[in-house]
């Protein structure tokens, strides 16, 4: 429990330029994640989800985006002071990625394996272990470990016969196949932290089931710190430990899974679950979450929720809602979170 | 009201360019019966034939074998007059609203399209036509002041909203529900789902409902078929297929399906 987070993310505020004003699409958002630990960010369109992993692998282009404050601490250091030079050193190794859509993030016309030996040499770049190759050694010698690793780690992540299948070229494989690849390249460099934004959105659920067993089964071998984007509950309750809800830019709920579903408490992350077709529910029975989303070029004033929240006050719309920690690291910020866990 | 009796649809690969290739069978002896008044789900993963199942019902294509019959008539032996009229008793909400709506037409020219290409059947001038627009609408939870709008201004939910009033338009009896609320986020989804549930009480439809996610089907239907590889494996009441699935393959999407159960 000593062990300083691996990632922590305070306080951070991004707005966007655009022709209507200046829209502020990250509110203060906090996070902190370990390793071996999954977090779920879970959120509606528009809340930011995708914005804060983008911000970690610092892949937001900025103008138009600024980031008004707040840090992002990976390993110690923050990464919104660092040049584009040594993220490029982090990206690939320390930090990996994987995108919703496997068909468009593999190149088609290249084999896939090639794909995977550039990455992994680009790693081998900043960190020759990886390679497992001696300092020193020729170009040739780096690309047979090169390719001998991205062979080892198609065999990981399921790809039968990866010796041959390497040779193939990214319409040869199906879906689940080509996210499969995805992963290998992500997992190549080793990475500590592994940012996935919806890597199971575009799949059905019976590949969706295999590929984050994959994605846990991973996190343990290599003691990663996940970031796992969805807007899909139902993942978050299957593959994760634990779970920050989102809502206009800011963080609303977060713990463990099993604290916020098993209890969840500010009222969005309630409406949100309410509005699951859950076994039992009655046709006609589903509560939907009446109105809009705010527009972020003028939030409201205080809570971004009030305007919706089935219990605001008049102190809701005053100032931003407190972060109550409601035990055992479970933060609402709610003002009224006792009486929303009493209703 | 609508029964398919073992329709089948191959696609042949062209291998040159006049050399037949080999043939895929998309869908095999598919039969099905939709009551009038039930939701009947059609739930399936990707390439399962799913989406070549409506584009059959709505005569886009022909089946290769099988008749499909709608309020007991042949679709195949109908002339085109008839087959025009039996359109407009059809109507289909497709998936993306943000595709499905032409941008550059306003609310009220999409809404009020199908009642111009079946003019004839309506019988509604302009005026009429334009209040009939405005009343469905407000049928979709819409405002009159909407109708001279354009489709950017509206959020997907809204969009979907429109595209459920356009399918109103011409009075169909039953609608063909293509992945509605899968684009949707799901508090909007839950809006969507009760607004179709209310338009069926209200309207009397007959709801032909496709989709991939199960715990809409479950919610949303009354009947279900599941459909893998072409083939219907398995159908039934909802709460049968869903309690006690007999087919292998349902059992293995229902367990898939990710549950907001918490284990331990």
């Amino acid at each position: 429990m000593t062990e300083p987070p691996l990632l922590e993310i305070r306080d951070l505020n991004l707005s966007m330029t655009s022709f209507d004003g200046a829209a502020h699409v990250l509110a203060g958002v906090n996070l902190s994640v370990r390793r071996n630990e999954i977090w779920g960010l879970v959120g509606e369109t528009g809340c930011g989800k995708s914005l804060t992993g983008l911000s970690v692998s610092r892949l937001v282009p900025s103008p138009p985006a600024r980031y008004l404050g707040g840090e992002i601490r990976f390993d110690g250091r923050d990464l919104l002071g660092l040049e584009e030079v040594q993220m490029r050193s982090l990206r690939g190794r320390r930090i990996g990625m994987i995108f919703q859509d496997p068909t468009t993030n593999l190149n088609p016309v290249f084999r896939v394996g090639e794909q995977l030996v550039d990455v992994a040499l680009n790693a081998g770049l900043h960190s020759p272990e990886i390679l497992g190759v001696v300092p020193g050694a020729s170009g040739r010698e780096r690309r047979v470990a090169a390719r001998k690793l991205a062979i080892e780690m198609l065999g990981k992540v399921g790809i039968a016969d990866p010796t041959t299948r390497i040779d193939a070229y990214p319409h040869e494989f199906s879906g689940g196949m080509r996210q499969r690849v995805l992963i290998a390249m992500a997992l190549i460099g080793r990475p500590d932290l592994l940012i996935a934004d919806e890597p199971t959105t575009a799949l059905d659920v019976s590949v969706q089931r295999q590929i984050l067993a994959l994605i846990t089964a991973m996190v343990q071998e290599y003691c990663m710190g996940v970031i796992l984007i969805t807007h899909n509950l139902g993942v978050v309750a299957q593959a994760c430990s634990h779970v920050a809800v989102m809502y206009a830019g800011h963080v609303v709920e977060s713990g463990t899974v099993r604290a916020v579903l098993g209890r969840p408490t500010h009222p969005y992350t309630r409406a949100l679950m309410a509005a699951i077709p859950a076994p039992g529910v009655a046709r006609g029975g589903l509560v939907g979450l009446a109105g809009q989303v705010p527009n972020l070029i003028a939030p409201p004033p205080g809570c971004r929720f009030a305007p919706r929240c089935p219990i605001a006050a008049d102190a809701c719309l005053a100032g931003p809602p407190p972060a109550i920690e409601m035990g055992q690291g479970h933060v609402v910020a709610c003002l009224k979170a006792d009486q929303a866990r009493a209703a | 009201m609508l029964e398919l009796e073992r329709v089948s649809k191959e696609f042949s690969a062209r291998r040159g360019l006049l050399r037949p290739g080999p043939s895929f069978k998309a869908l095999s002896e598919v039969s099905l019966q939709v009551a009038r008044g039930e939701s009947f789900g059609v739930v399936g993963e990707s390439g399962s034939g799913k989406t070549t199942l409506t584009r059959i019902v709505l005569r886009l294509e022909k089946p290769s074998s099988g008749r499909i019959l709608f309020e007991g008539e042949d679709m195949a032996r109908l002339s085109p007059i008839a087959m025009r009229r039996l359109r407009a008793r059809i109507q289909i909400v497709f998936q993306d609203p943000y595709a499905s709506l032409n941008p550059r037409m306003s609310v009220h020219d999409i809404v009020t399209e199908p009642m111009l290409i079946h003019k004839t059947a309506l019988g509604l001038d302009r005026r009429g036509r334009s209040e009939r627009a405005a009343e469905l609408l407000a049928l979709v939870g819409l405002a009159e002041q909407h109708l001279h709008r354009y489709p950017h201004e509206f959020s997907g939910g809204q969009r979907q909203r429109i595209g459920i009033a356009r399918a109103l338009a011409t009075n169909p009896a039953m609608l063909l529900l293509d992945e509605p609320t899968s684009a949707l986020d799901v508090s909007v989804q839950a809006q969507v789902l009760n607004l179709l549930h209310r338009l069926q009480q209200q309207l009397g439809l007959t709801y032909l409902f496709i989709s991939h996610d199960l715990s809409v089907i479950r919610y949303a239907c009354d009947r279900v078929a599941v459909i893998s590889q072409g083939r219907i494996v398995e159908s039934g009441p909802c709460h049968q297929i869903f309690d006690a699935p007999s087919d292998p393959y349902t059992r293995m999407l229902l367990a898939a399906m990710p549950a907001m159960v918490l284990s331990g």
